[in-house]
Parts: C-alpha cells; structure tokens; sequence
C-alpha cells in the first residue's frame, strides 16, 4: 500500500530521561524502528540517550547521539536528505524540536515531510487557545477559563466560575505561584502571589476540578479517518494528582457504559477533528455525580500512558501508530497477536491492570512530597490481575520487592488521618488503609482523598483479611479458605506470615501441599475469543488453568530490573534485552525475561520468546520456575533487584546462572571482600564496620575525618554520607540512622581530592575483556551516577590504567566471574584503590559497548553459559574519538529539591555523545541536558569556601575572563580575585544580607548572572546555618532561572574549556554508526558517513543558548502523561 | 467491560446463559429499573426485565456510583434470574470458544440445602428443551400493537422480535413516530389515516429460520416497498425474506468491539450479539448486495438492495452497551423517510 513511498525517515527520539518524559520513548521509539525495518525504510535516529535500545546498532540506518534541538538536528536533514521525519515518537522533547524546525523554515528548506499527524493537527493540541476552538468544533466542552490582571478582576472571574478556582501563572517555571483558592481569602493572597511571580502580570483562572475523575483514552486513526480507541484508564486519586503520579487502574472500573461511550464518542470527534493521523492521548475530567465532562488535553504523540495502554492490552500502539504514519491504513494492518484477525479493532480485557507510581522523593533533600498537577515520579510498575486488589498488591511489591501494603500496626487518630488524606503523598494507600481500620466511613474517606467509594471498598477487603488474618492464633494451623482469599487479594506468602506471625516458608509449603498455587494467564487483546499463541504471561490466583505449557528444556530466565527510579534505570533494561539476544544467539531454545515495568522494551512481547509481566520477587520467581520448569535463572543484568535475588534463588536450588553465588556474596560483604583484597594485595581504603557510636567515633578519629558513612548492600548511595567532622557522625548516627548489631554501619575513610575511576568488563572466569576506563571529571564524592566521565581517561597515567586491568583480570580470577562486572577505584598521585566491585551488568556498559563497538554482553551471555569468550584484552576505542557522558537531572520538576550533588545519586537519566576532542563530546553532551552555553560577554558568579579551593578556581577564573566573561563574587572571592588582578570582579551581597546592594539575588532576578559556580561550604568547613541556607537559595534559584549551575569545580573547569572550544571551532555532528547506503548491505560502524558541522556564526556559542532551556520553560509540557 | 445492565436486559439473550469475559461485575451497580423516559420506555435498560435465562462472573464488586439504586445480585435475585460467581471465565470462553456454543446448568440452592448430585444436573440438562426448539421471540414480542412518538412526526413501523429500547430510542430522538407491532404482525399501509412510511426490523433472539411468519410478512411486496432498516436479527430476516440464507456460527459475535469492514478500505467498531449470519455467497440473485464485512472471518455485517430502499447492518448502531459510530445510518433512514414523507 505505501509502496516505498518512503525511502529514509528521521526519528527523533527524547533525550536523556528526566521527570515526565522517561524510558517509555525507548520502548516507542524501538517499535517504530521495527516497523520501518519492516518496510524497507531507512531510519536515522537522533537521540543522545546512550542507554536505549533504539541507539544500538540498527539493521537498517543511523544513528547519532546528538543534542535534539533544530541547531544540531538541522545538519542531520541537510546530510542525510531524508524524505520524512517522525516526531511523535521521541516525547514532548522531539515534538518541541519539530515544531522548531518547521518555524525556521529548515523542513521546507531541506524538503522533508512531517509524517503521522500534520504540523498543524500538532499545533492545535499544543497551543490553548487553537486547542479550546478545535474542541468547540468538536462540540467537545473545555474548561473554561480567564486570564485576569488584578485582584479586584480575579474575584469577579471567581464569582462567575465558581469556588474552588484553580490558579495558573503564565510564563514561569515549574508553575511557580500556581495553586488552588478555595475562598476569596486565599484567592486574594494566591492572586497577589500569582502577580508578582508573572513577568506578563497575568494569572490564568480556571474551575477546579480536582474532585473529578481523571479518564484517559488512547485513540489511534488512520489517514482514512478509521480510528479506534485502544483502551481507557481510570486515575484512582482523580483530577487533583498529575495522571504520572496517579494510580491508575485500566479499564475504568467505575463508569456506566453511558459514560464510557460518551467520552469515547468525544475523544473520536476530538481526534478527528484535530486530524491526528497515529496515536493521540486525550485526557478528560468527569463531574463523579453527573454526566459534566470536560477535555482536558490532548498529547498528539505516543506518550507515557501509551506505553502504559500497549502493556495493559497487548496492543503495539507505537509499531501500529508508525505504520499508520507510513500511509497504512487501520484494516489493512493485523492484530500481531492473533495474527489473522484486523489490527482495526478494540481490545477486550479479560483482566485488570494497576499502574502505580515509583517516587524516589526521599533521595531529594527539601523536596516537597504532596501530590499534585506536577509529576515527582521517577519511574513506574504495573500489576495484572483479576481484581484491583490482586493487581495493585502485585504493584506495590513490583516497585519495592522488600514493600508491602498492609494496613499499619497502630492507628493514629482519625483527625490526623484524614488531614493526611486531604493532601496526598506517596503513602496515600497506606492512609487509606490506615483510616479504614481506623474505623474512618468510606464516604469520609472518598471526599477527603477523591478517591471514588469503589476503590476504598476493594481496599476495605484487604484490610479485612488483613485483620482475619491476625486473629490467627500463632499455633493454630492456618485456614485454607482464608489463605486463599488472601492469596486471591492479591497477599503475598510473606505478608500472609506477617500477618498470622508464622515464617513466610511455612506458609509457602502449607499452600503448595494444598495445591494452592498461581495460574499462568495469557494476554491475548482478545479475552479468550481467538486462539493466540502470544507469550505474553502473567499470573494470577483466580484461575483454574494454566494458558501454557512449559518451554522446551534448557530455556533460561533472564530477570529484569523493574521500575525505572534513581539508580537503575533504562541502561538495565538495555542489557536485560542485550543479554537475552545473545544467550539467544548461543543456541538457548527459549529465552524468558521477568519484568514489571511498563515503560521498557524487555516487556515488548515478541522481543523475547515469553515474556513474564510479574513481579520480581522470590515467591514469584520460584512460582515461575516451578511452573516453567527453567533451566537456569540470570540475575546479573537486572540492576541490584535482580541481583538481590541470587542468593536466595540458590539457596532454593534454583541455578542461577553466570558468576557463582557465593562469588557475588564475597563481592557484596565487605568483611570477606576485603579478605579477598588483602590477599589478593589489592590497595583499598580504611574502614570497618561498627554497631556502636563509639567505636564509630574511635575509628573515625584515628583514621581522620571525612569519612564515607554507609550501610551493606547498596543501592544508588542510599543512605550514605560523607561526614565532615566528630560533631556530624554522631547526630548522622543518632538521627538518620539505627545503630544495631544487625544493622551495621560501615565506615571509611574518605579520601579528598582523589580522581574516581571505572572499569567494565566481561570474564568468563579465565580471560577478560575490558570495555574500558572511566574516568570522573569531578573528584570523588559525586555519586558515579551524577558524575560527567568520559573515555579515554585525560588524566590517569598508562601504569594506572594497567595496574588496573592487572586487578580486574586477578579479581576475575580468584571469584571466577563469568559475566560482567564493574570495578570503581579512587586513583590519587598514581596510587589506586578499590573502593567497589559490582558482579553485574553496570550503568556504564551501554556508554562502552557503543563507543567501542564491542559488544560486550553478546560476550556475556557466551561466559555465563560456559563458553569461553572469543576476545581478549581492551575493547578498541576508535582513534581520535572522544565521548563524554554527562547526566541529567530533574530538580526543576521537584519544587523544592536541592540541587547539590553528593554521594546520593540524584540523576535521573543520561546522555553521551561523541567527538573528535573531549571539549567537543562535552559541549554536546551537556547541550543535550539542557545545560546552557553562557552568552559571550556575559557574567559568571563564583563562590568557594576556602583558600586551597580559591587557589584552585585561579586557572578557570583567568580563562573565563580571557574569554570575556565578567566575574560576580561573594566579598572574599572577590577579595582573592581582585588581588589577583583578575579584570572586571564585581562583588555581590549575600542572599541573608537583602539590605545590602548589589545583591546577588537581584543580579539573578535581572538576568545579570549567566553561569554559577557554587562549592558547599559543608565540604570545606564547618557548618554555620545560615550560610547553607544561603547556598541552598541560590542553587535552587539557579535551577529556576535555568542558569547553569555547578556545585564541583572540576565539572566548571571542564564546561569553561568548552566554553573556549566552541569559541575557535565548530561542534561536529556526525553518526556514530549505521548501515552503509539505504541498501543496509552492512551492518555495524562504517566510515565514510558525512561529517558536517554546526555553522559557526558571528557569536557562536548563542545558538544552543536560545534554544537549549524551552523545554523546561514549558512546564505544563514538560510532564505529560 | 462497561454495559452489563443493557447486556443482561438485551431480549435478544432470552433463554441463554450469559458468561462475562471481564473479571469483575456490579462496579457500578444498577440504575433504577423502574425508571421510565417520556415514552414510557425503560430509561436506563433495553427492556424492562433480565432476559438472560442465567450470569456467569468471574468476581463480583461493591457497586459505587451516583446512579446506582441497586446492588446486581439483589437485581437479578428479585428478577428470579440465578447468576454464580468465583467461576474461571477465560477457561470458560476458551472451552466455548473449542467447543462451540454449549448448554449448562447452574444448581441454584440456599446455604443449607444438600448439593444436586452431578449425574441428575446432567439428566436435567439433557432433559431441557433446545436452544432453537424454544418460541423466545413469542417470549419478548409485545402481544399487541403500540404507537409511540409525537403525533405530526413520520411513523415507522417495527417488527418487534425482541427489539432493544435503544433502537426505538434512536428513531423517537430523529423524532420519527414508532408502530410497534408483533413479530408476526402484518404491516398495514396506515393507521387511523397515519401512513406507515417505513419500516425497521431489529434485534431479537434465536433462529431467523424458525420465524416464518415474520419472514413472509416481509416477503409482502407493499411491506417490501417501504424504506427498510435492519438490524441485527432483522438483518438475518430481510436476508431470508429476499432468498438467501442463514447459518449458525460456532461460539457467535458478542462483545462491543466488533470490527465491520467496507469495500472502500473504512471500517467501524461496533457491538455485537449474534450466534446466526447471513451467508454472503446465498445472497447472490436476491437483488441484495454486501455492504460490509467481518475482516477476521468474513462473514456479513451488511447488505442494501439495488432500489437503495434497504439497509441492513449484522452489529448494533445503537450500542448500548457498546460504540455508536454505526448511529448514521439511523440518521440516513430518517432522512430517507423525510424525503419520502414530504
């Protein structure tokens, strides 16, 4: 039907991951590259995110790792001459970048058509005031709202739409000022507040609807007009909490089928009449007690909940919505799971499905925790089953194996129960639970949380099974029919111990000697009605059969990482995918992967040869192998969650393939590792572990402070911290933590001024092939997670580097790794030292598998099945080629947080790209971020603690004014600056000191301060409050300005070279590889792609400035759903 | 997933157990049975009683809404229809789906009384009557003609052999008047001076080819000459009436995401609830054309005549429960009638 009307389409794709826009465009970026493949189309994707699938080497076309703004995209159309481009399918990020192109006239210039849903259809959902007249041409009801100027307008506004009113500030970030007013007090106060905030003085007003119900439908349509609606989604805590921080529960559960149909007849008028051609998000607010409804927005592209919608059906929304852009038509394209029947249908569920949020707010100092309009989440899971309870249960347990929800042990009073539920945090369920075993009525309940009374009821039978279940005398043998309900609720064996005071293995072999067990359910879009043979599992205990039978003998298990969330993240489920394609390619007859998160392209059901959509819990692993009767299970690809698992799986006698168990335990124990290490005379660092403060202090004091504070078995540096001085340890003991014998406190010495580096590599027990050296650019003390590094090293010396790989191969040696593994070392004055060996797929195998071309998990995958590997030695880095990885970071999305980095990972997501220098990759990379390349002749603010940091500022404060650039300082920086002779030190006033002008909050407020360098004075000296204070205000200031921030001197250093780079030469843009031709003859890297570059203008380094931050002013856009 | 009230009053179930494939019922509860709309009509359901002769779930739900006057099972307890719950549905469906279309039994007891033995629930199963041997349009088709509609509005007659509340809803709101008539009524040309000017055959349950009498009325040529619309059963007797014929499916078309094709490349999501079609191949000399198709297994959603005077589609345009995107072709008749009338 399209017969090769396309020869060559760009896809952009999203960028790092960041609050609202996360691993869900891995997942439809991957299936729309499926779908060109398929049609014989060369696609060339620009995305910088290192740690996707859809950047590996592709079949069929390119790939660059560049920043996604039309500056750098633009050279990419006029190289490649692609006949189309997709922008639906890289997030808000790639939808911006389009929309930028089309403004500067570089699509018409370069002659490349927008494919799926015209510019103009993009526009109408885009802009408010089109979006408002294409509904009312819908006859679809918007909400109605108005822009006021003054108080005295905004109560006469209020009056007319009724309290409460919602408050809406234009033009400012992270919708500062905005709010709801539910009396004229507070809407006088909230107006002069919105006022101040608004650079264009002007508050929008809104009707309230937080108490409605939040109903989404995901729609897809066709160029003919054909268009279906592939699922709607029910939000459980309604209008008021943003739909990524919702729990949201698919099929709605709680409307009438005049309800459904009359939302869904509007979303078709909507969608139609917006032409969209593809896949669309329309999102609706619904009066609980009438049949009053409103459109809220529509997202003209694949989206998180469409991610969400493909997993809950079965239904590839993205692969359809890419074929439907290609010019297909709805009933010409099948139903991939049937494989006979139309793909022009709507999926009928014979199961329900619970999204829940994963929130990692507790990593986030000072973050704010209620929920509301904007996204917190990080990442998310989704539990099937075949009631709300059973799904959501599995939910919980799918984002946190070690949680549980259950109601508390005691309960606070209902006053206080309920003011927490009228303003709703991530332990909004545990209240809900809370209440009703409180005694709180239902309908108290549902008007103070908006929580519709269905909801609360299904909970109420978890509470009272709960309940039954502690009236359980402890010897009493257990009941069967309680046990079953309990397990039909969804409980796990181990919720059910806690609960009847028994041990979680007598309650696991009590129900197995019962014949109690989960059922194996197929997803098959279609409830039963056709035969299928899809693969695409889940288990549930309200079933009598099983849909499978078990695989052929030999098929392996690979485990999966779960939610997305600060620490593992979609780099995991790249190697998930990776490690499962190569045990493949070694002749394994069937390769299972284990997962629960929504957003990823391991739980794309024809990407592995079953997929198990569960959670990744020891019950339920032992349930699936026992069912599927697995040969061997791999842990050492899904993050710590998976790895977690090892010792346990063995101790069940389940193979766990790869690096032996107990390998993985002396890795994991710092007492027997550092046995090891002294035997093997590996240099690492004092420590000991303590379980009273006043060893702690002893070792402390004799080591000497800083020292590094932390717990066993890490995960992303939760819970540790670097403590300055006597005083700190023992509140830092006393306060953030309990001291126990079974609770342990491991402390190190904390070595200052050291380089971090890394090492990935493979072994298989005898050989080793190392992907690389990593090397920070910041010094020790930045989370590996927040830290830029980049590859080659710049400065640890050969002998270094080879005394490193010495290390690895002996360590892989003596713990006879088979499979991947990390090494992070502290290099100072050419020493090193060991500071921690992971026996598992680490965050940076990505960054090395594609700088070098090695892949390294293909290798993986040969030692974990025994095979010896087939190379040896260091992967080639191609010469003359440089990458830089640089994170992201979302404190703008999380009002309130600090944005100073430290031993806890804050990062929530990355990006790399490449170049023929290190200031080049750089200047990429941290473009691609959002970081913004400060104007020339513009001003930098400095401020350091402390003579040795001045003097080491000295270099960078010289070349930043050689480049032009003015100085602001603190009065003592300033002071050194000056005696310096530096040119042009201004001083500004600090923020506790408002009377005192210039003052740097002022010079922010103006726009005066183009870059910050701000080092905590924690670090350097002791702490005074005030000052922190002061510092705090500023970062965030900064983060809310958009202003570049940086809270480590080395990473400033590194931006400033950058800074002097792109003043002397262009920035490259270049595939890093691809397929020669449009013929996809070859596959894997190849010269000869087309080096061009970013024109250099009369002031180059303003290109990025203008574009680089709109994404983030868009606050709104920032975080669909 | 959602219209378990319009299912379970839909008359064309009359005498069937129904199994629900989605695993949890009652969400929403009942909305007043007893509530009428200006016509008299059931206002929320599409007859005024439970037709199903028994209901299958999964798992039944504590009813939330604001609509809501009733819990399900109390509905269905005070209509004397039995329903059981905790029964594995997929397995059901699949076995069904295998098997065909089957008769079952649900032993209906109180907590106290003893279990009937299984080999006399089977007896009593093989005892019962046929499916298709049962009179069920006589068991919904009203026993006496009724008018409904404003007085000046165009009248149309219905064959009424179990025709949904929505269906006649649909023609009352394109304010068309509404000649309800007996299954096996005769369609007279007026009525006290009024002209019948068209005539729609709807819904119903069992075999087209045990209803004779509805057939050859249709086969009358004055009623052959009126602007026609069927649906769904209708569309099976306006097949037969014109020489084609009718087939019974495996396990049938019931669900509300059906797929109709048509020969320009389009297609509709419409519901569905039939356990007969119209042979394509039989239509061939009738003078009838298909319209539209089923893409997943070819079998007739549609046929219009030659005159343009006929439509009939196989799916439900009215939905409830289900997609109302098919509701054009209430619009086009009503049309037609207004040309016609005037």
């Amino acid at each position: 039907m399209t017969g090769g009307r396309y020869r060559k389409v760009v896809v952009l794709g999203s960028g790092a991951l960041k609050i609202g826009e996360a691993g869900e465009f891995d997942y439809s970026g991957s299936q729309c590259l499926k779908a060109l493949e398929e049609e014989g189309v060369f696609g060339v994707v620009v995305n910088p995110n290192i740690a996707t699938l859809q950047t590996d080497p592709p079949r069929l076309g390119r790939v660059y790792f560049q920043p996604l703004t039309p500056e750098f995209v633009e050279p990419i159309l006029a190289a490649e001459r692609p006949d189309g481009i997709l922008l639906s399918f890289g997030g808000q990020t790639a939808l911006n970048c389009g929309i930028q192109l089309a403004d500067k006239g570089a699509l018409r210039r370069h002659k490349v058509a927008v494919l799926g849903t015209p510019l103009a259809g993009i526009r109408a959902t885009e802009d408010r005031a089109k979006f408002v007249e294409v509904m009312r041409k819908a006859k679809v009801p918007t909400l109605p709202s108005r822009a006021v100027y003054s108080g005295e307008e905004a109560h006469h506004v209020a009056k007319e739409l009724g309290y409460p009113v919602m408050l809406r500030v234009a033009y400012t970030l992270g919708g500062k000022g905005g709010g709801v007013a539910r009396t004229p007090g507070e809407l006088t106060e909230a107006v002069e507040r919105g006022l101040r905030a608004s650079p264009v003085k002007q508050v929008l007003l809104e009707r309230y609807v937080g108490a409605f119900k939040q109903i989404e439908y995901e729609v897809v349509r066709d160029r003919l007009g054909n268009a279906i609606t592939v699922c709607n989604m029910e939000n459980v805590l309604g209008m008021r909490v943003h739909t990524g921080d919702n729990i949201v529960i698919a099929p709605s559960q709680t409307l009438t089928d005049a309800e459904y149909q009359l939302l869904r007849q509007a979303a078709l008028r909507a969608v139609a009449t917006c032409g969209i051609i593809g896949e669309c998000n329309i999102q609706f607010a619904l009066d609980p007690t009438s049949l009053e409804y409103y459109a809220i927005e529509i997202n003209a592209r694949l989206s998180r909940s469409s991610a969400l919608a493909s997993k809950a059906t079965g239904y590839p929304l993205a692969y359809v919505a890419a074929k439907l852009a290609l010019g297909h038509t709805l009933p010409e394209l099948k139903n991939r799971v049937t494989g006979v029947t139309t793909a022009c249908f709507e999926p009928a569920l014979d199961y329900v499905v619970v999204k829940l949020p994963r929130w990692d707010l507790a990593k986030f100092a000072r973050a704010d925790r209620r929920l509301g309009p904007s996204m917190k989440s990080v990442g998310e899971t989704m539990g099937i089953g075949a009631s709300f309870p059973e799904a959501l249960l599995k939910a919980v347990r799918m984002g946190d194996p070690r949680a549980e929800l259950a109601p508390p042990e005691s309960c606070r009073p209902g006053d206080e129960i309920l003011r927490d539920l009228a303003e709703p945090t991530p332990d909004v369920l545990e209240v809900v639970l809370e209440a009703l075993r409180a005694g709180v009525p239902t309908e108290r309940i549902g008007a103070t949380a908006y929580i519709d009374p269905w909801f609360i009821e299904a909970l109420r039978h978890v509470e009272q099974v709960d309940a039954r279940l502690r009236a359980t005398r402890a010897a009493t043998p257990l009941s069967l029919p309680l046990v079953r309900e309990a397990k039909e609720l969804g409980l796990s064996d181990r919720a059910i111990a806690r609960a009847v005071r028994q041990d979680e293995e007598a309650v696991r072999s009590f129900r197995i000697a019962a014949g109690l067990r989960p059922h194996i359910r197929m997803i098959d879009t279609l409830a039963g009605e056709w035969p299928s043979t899809t693969n695409y599992l889940y288990l549930t205990y309200r079933g009598d059969a099983d849909d499978v039978t078990p695989g052929p003998s030999g098929s392996v298990l690979v485990l999966g990482a779960g939610p997305y969330r600060i620490g593992s993240s979609v780099e995991f489920d790249w190697s998930t995918m990776n490690l499962a394609d190569g045990l493949k390619a070694e002749g394994v007859p069937s390769v299972a992967v284990l997962n629960c998160n929504p957003e990823t392209v391991s739980t794309d059901y024809d990407r592995s040869d079953r997929l198990y959509f569960e959670e990744i819990t020891l019950e339920r692993v032992r349930d699936i192998v026992e069912l599927d009767r697995f040969a061997g299970v791999v842990t050492c690809v899904g993050s710590q969650v998976a790895q977690n698992l090892t010792p346990l799986l063995a101790m069940c006698g389940i193979p766990v393939l790869g690096t032996s168990p107990t390998s993985i335990d002396t890795a994991e124990d710092r007492a027997r590792f550092a046995l090891l290490l002294e035997d093997l005379r590996i240099p690492q660092p004092a420590w000991r572990a303590f379980t009273t403060l006043e060893s702690a202090q002893e070792f402390a004091d004799e080591v000497g402070y800083p020292v590094l504070v932390r717990p066993s078995y890490v995960l992303s540096g939760q819970a540790m911290r670097v403590i300055p001085g006597r005083h700190d340890l023992e509140e830092f003991l006393t306060r953030a933590t309990r001291l126990s014998p079974e609770h342990p406190v491991v402390i190190t010495k904390f070595i200052e001024d050291a380089s971090e580096v890394e090492l990935d590599a493979v072994s298989d027990g005898d050989q080793l092939l190392v992907g690389g050296i990593l090397e920070h650019v910041e010094r020790a003390g930045i989370h590996s997670g927040d830290a830029i590094f980049c590859l080659p090293p710049r400065h640890t010396s050969p002998a270094v580097q080879e005394a490193l790989v010495d290390v690895a191969r002996r360590l892989a040696r003596a713990l006879a790794i088979h499979g991947p593994f990390n090494i992070q070392f502290l290099v100072k004055d050419g020493a090193y030292q060991i500071i921690e060996l992971n026996l598992r797929a680490s965050r940076s195998l990505p960054f090395l598998t594609k700088a070098t071309g090695t892949p390294l998990l293909r290798e993986a995958a040969r030692a974990i099945l025994g095979k010896p590997l087939r190379q040896d030695g260091i992967a080639p880095l191609p010469p003359g080629r440089w990458g830089v990885k640089v994170p992201q970071f979302s404190f703008l999305q999380l009002t309130g947080s600090d944005p100073l980095l430290g031993v806890e990972m804050q990062s929530t997501g990355e990006v790399a790209c490449f170049g023929p220098t290190f200031a080049d990759a750089l200047v990429k990379a941290l473009v691609a971020t959002g970081v913004r390349l400060a104007r020339p002749h513009g001003s930098a603010f400095v401020s350091v603690g402390g003579t040795a940091l001045k003097e080491q500022l000295l270099p960078t404060a010289q070349r930043l004014a050689a480049l032009g650039y003015g100085l602001f300082a603190t009065e003592d920086t300033a002071a050194f600056l000056r005696a310096r002779e530096l040119p042009r030190v201004t001083v500004l006033h600090k923020v506790s000191e408002p009377d005192r002008h210039p003052n740097v909050m002022e010079a922010l407020g103006d726009g005066r301060i183009d870059l910050m360098l701000a080092v905590p004075a924690s670090l350097t000296q002791e702490k005074i409050e005030r000052m922190l204070e002061d510092e705090y205000i500023l970062r965030r200031r900064a983060v809310e300005l958009g202003i570049p921030l940086f809270t480590s001197l080395e990473a400033f250093d590194a931006y400033v070279e950058g800074l002097a780079w792109v003043r002397e030469h262009p920035l490259t843009v270049e595939a890093l590889y691809g397929t020669s031709g449009e013929s996809g003859s070859t596959v894997g890297p190849v010269s000869g792609v087309p080096l061009v570059s970013v024109r250099r203008r009369s002031r180059p380094a303003a290109t990025p400035t203008s574009s680089a931050p709109d994404s983030h002013t868009r606050s709104r856009r920032s975080d669909p759903p | 997933m959602v219209g378990y009230p319009e299912s379970l009053t839909d008359p064309s179930y009359r005498g069937q157990i129904l199994t629900f494939t989605y695993p949890l019922l009652g969400n929403y509860g009942i909305p007043d049975p007893a509530a009428r709309d200006r016509w008299g009509l059931p206002a929320h359901l599409e007859s005024p009683h439970v037709q199903t002769r028994g209901v299958v779930v999964r798992g039944l739900t504590d009813p939330s809404h604001w609509a809501a006057t009733r819990r399900l099972e109390s509905w269905l307890a005070d209509e004397g229809v039995p329903g059981i719950a905790g029964i594995d549905t997929r397995r059901l469906t699949q076995h069904l789906r295998s098997a065909g279309v089957l008769r079952g039994v649900i032993d209906v007891r109180s907590g106290d009384e003893p279990a009937v033995p299984g080999e006399q629930l089977a007896r009593q199963l093989r005892d019962a009557p046929r499916y298709d041997a049962e009179p069920l349009v006589e068991e919904v088709s009203p026993a006496s003609a009724a008018i409904l509609g404003d007085r000046t509005w165009p009248l149309v007659a219905v064959l009424d052999c179990g025709v949904k509340t929505s269906i006649l809803r649909n023609l009352l709101d394109r304010r068309l008047s509404v000649l309800r008539l007996p299954f096996d009524a005769t369609v007279p040309s007026d009525v006290g001076g009024r002209p019948v000017v068209g005539l729609l055959v709807g819904n119903g349950p069992g075999d087209p080819a045990t209803l004779a009498a509805t057939v050859d009325e249709l086969r009358r040529p004055s009623t052959r000459a009126l602007p026609t619309l069927g649906i769904c059963l209708g569309h099976q007797l306006l097949a037969l009436s014109r020489g084609g014929s009718t087939f019974k499916l495996k396990y049938g078309h019931r669900g509300q995401n059906k797929t109709v094709g048509f020969a320009d490349g389009t297609a509709l999501i419409v519901s569905e609830n039939h356990g007969y079609a119209v042979d394509p191949m039989s239509l061939s000399g009738t003078g009838l054309r298909t319209w539209a198709t089923n893409p997943d297994d070819g079998t007739l959603e549609g046929m219009r005549d030659t005159t343009g005077r006929l439509l009939a589609l196989q799916g439900h345009p009215e939905g409830h429960p289900g997609p109302q995107e098919a509701g054009f072709v209430f619009d086009r008749f009503a049309q037609k009638l207004r040309r016609r009338a005037s």
